[in-house]
């Protein structure tokens, strides 16, 4: 019994010190899914968004995948550099912002902005 | 290696001070890392990986084909089971060959907080756990369902990136002989940091189509019955946007060892594909 006492206090000194350092400089937040709720859409040839968090190649084919995946949009280019996305719209299509949103959100992503295209 | 207690505690110390220096990401050859595949989205990870043991005399390769799927579960949540298959060479006498599955990891990874600050600039935080299930392969399983709590920090800032992360396993069984570490009675505590430098290309377009990394990983193994192990992992990663392929090697940098195997020099490479 002692030995699984030992056993915790040990990780937990290990566990809880480890990551005090590295988060107590840390502010921030994880990004909110309710900012983009409603009903608003969008129309015209597409969006522009700025998304924050992106690291990879795979980050932005995660995107590209998940904005595919929104009813009325026809493509996307994402720019890793600038974190800018381009999305372009089936003609005629209405896309509802909540949805281009989820899509980033559901990516593991920080969306900053959303902007139509004419 | 003759180590004494005061020179194990300023080992660990130093293993713990490298994984806690600030650096600043994507994923490492064989650490963890807080980034997880979009919600509905597959990983598959293969990787091969060749290890070298010395047990007093003896020289046993071992050969290991680790096959790990990551399932999003949502943006913050995924599943993740990992499946070894082992082939072990005693080649001193045979005594300790064999060829199977080794036991198999099921967990879950959930990202419970995350900053991000610029387009490529985030940091993530994510607790994982599971539990590692016994396949009862002579030789190769520890023969417990033995649970696993850890944390992972991940860092990216343009060019760089640290992943860094603590494991504790606690062994509810084990082999009376083991080879590798967590696989006798003891429970192991895992320290593990991976840097990643970028090195082509500079700067990112919408053209990108994939990217090359430097990696080097420092990789801790602390187990409660005094052995413990520190490797270093150098290594190579190069990224495209729908599959990665990665190359480490491992070299031993320190360790004490009286209850089972050292752990010599090893190598890693492994593909990821991303569904």
């Amino acid at each position: 019994m002692l030995r699984y006492v030992r056993i915790v206090a040990r990780s937990c000194v290990v566990v809880g010190g480890f990551f005090g350092v590295v988060i107590l400089p840390a502010c921030g937040s994880t990004p909110a899914r309710e900012a983009w709720a409603g009903p608003e859409v969008i129309t015209g040839s597409g969006a522009l968004l700025t998304v924050e968090g992106l690291g990879c190649p795979m980050c932005a084919e995660s995107i590209h995948v998940l904005l595919e995946n929104v009813d009325g949009v026809a493509d996307s280019e994402v720019n890793l550099e600038t974190g800018a996305v381009d999305v372009t719209f089936h003609p005629g299509a209405s896309v509802a912002r909540s949805d281009l949103a989820s899509a980033v959100i559901d990516g593991g992503f920080s969306l900053r902005g959303i902007e139509g295209k004419d | 290696m003759s180590i004494t207690t005061h020179a194990r505690r300023a080992l660990l110390l130093a293993g713990l001070v490298w994984a806690c220096a600030p650096a600043s990401g994507q994923e490492a050859n064989l650490s963890e890392a807080a980034t997880q595949p979009a919600k509905g989205r597959i990983t598959w990870r293969e990787q091969a990986r060749f290890t070298r043991y010395e047990l007093a005399d003896r020289e046993v390769n071992q050969f290991v084909l680790n096959t790990r799927l990551t399932l999003g579960l949502s943006g913050r949540l995924s599943a993740v089971l990992d499946a070894p298959v082992i082939s072990r060479d005693d080649r001193l006498d045979g005594a300790l060959d064999a060829d199977g599955l080794g036991d198999v990891s099921i967990g879950l990874k959930y990202r419970f907080w995350q900053d991000d600050r610029g387009a490529i600039e985030t940091r993530r935080l994510a607790v994982f756990g599971g539990v590692r299930v016994p396949t009862g392969e002579p030789g190769l399983s520890g023969g417990g369902v033995d649970p696993y709590l850890g944390l992972v920090f991940t860092k990216v800032e343009g060019r760089h990136g640290l992943n860094a992360a603590v494991r504790y396993r606690v062994s509810t069984d084990g082999r009376a002989s083991p080879i590798m570490p967590g696989m006798g009675g003891a429970d192991l505590l895992t320290v593990e940091t991976g840097y990643l430098y970028r090195l082509s290309p500079v700067s990112y377009s919408a053209g990108t189509e994939g990217s090359l990394y430097l990696t080097a990983e420092s990789l801790f193994d602390y187990e409660t019955n005094g052995d413990l192990e520190w490797r270093l992992a150098p290594g190579l990663l190069w990224e495209a946007r729908r599959w990665a392929a990665e190359l480490s090697v491992v070299l031993p940098l320190a360790r004490s060892i009286d209850e089972r195997a050292r752990t010599g020099w090893g190598m890693a490479a492994g593909i990821r594909v991303l569904f």
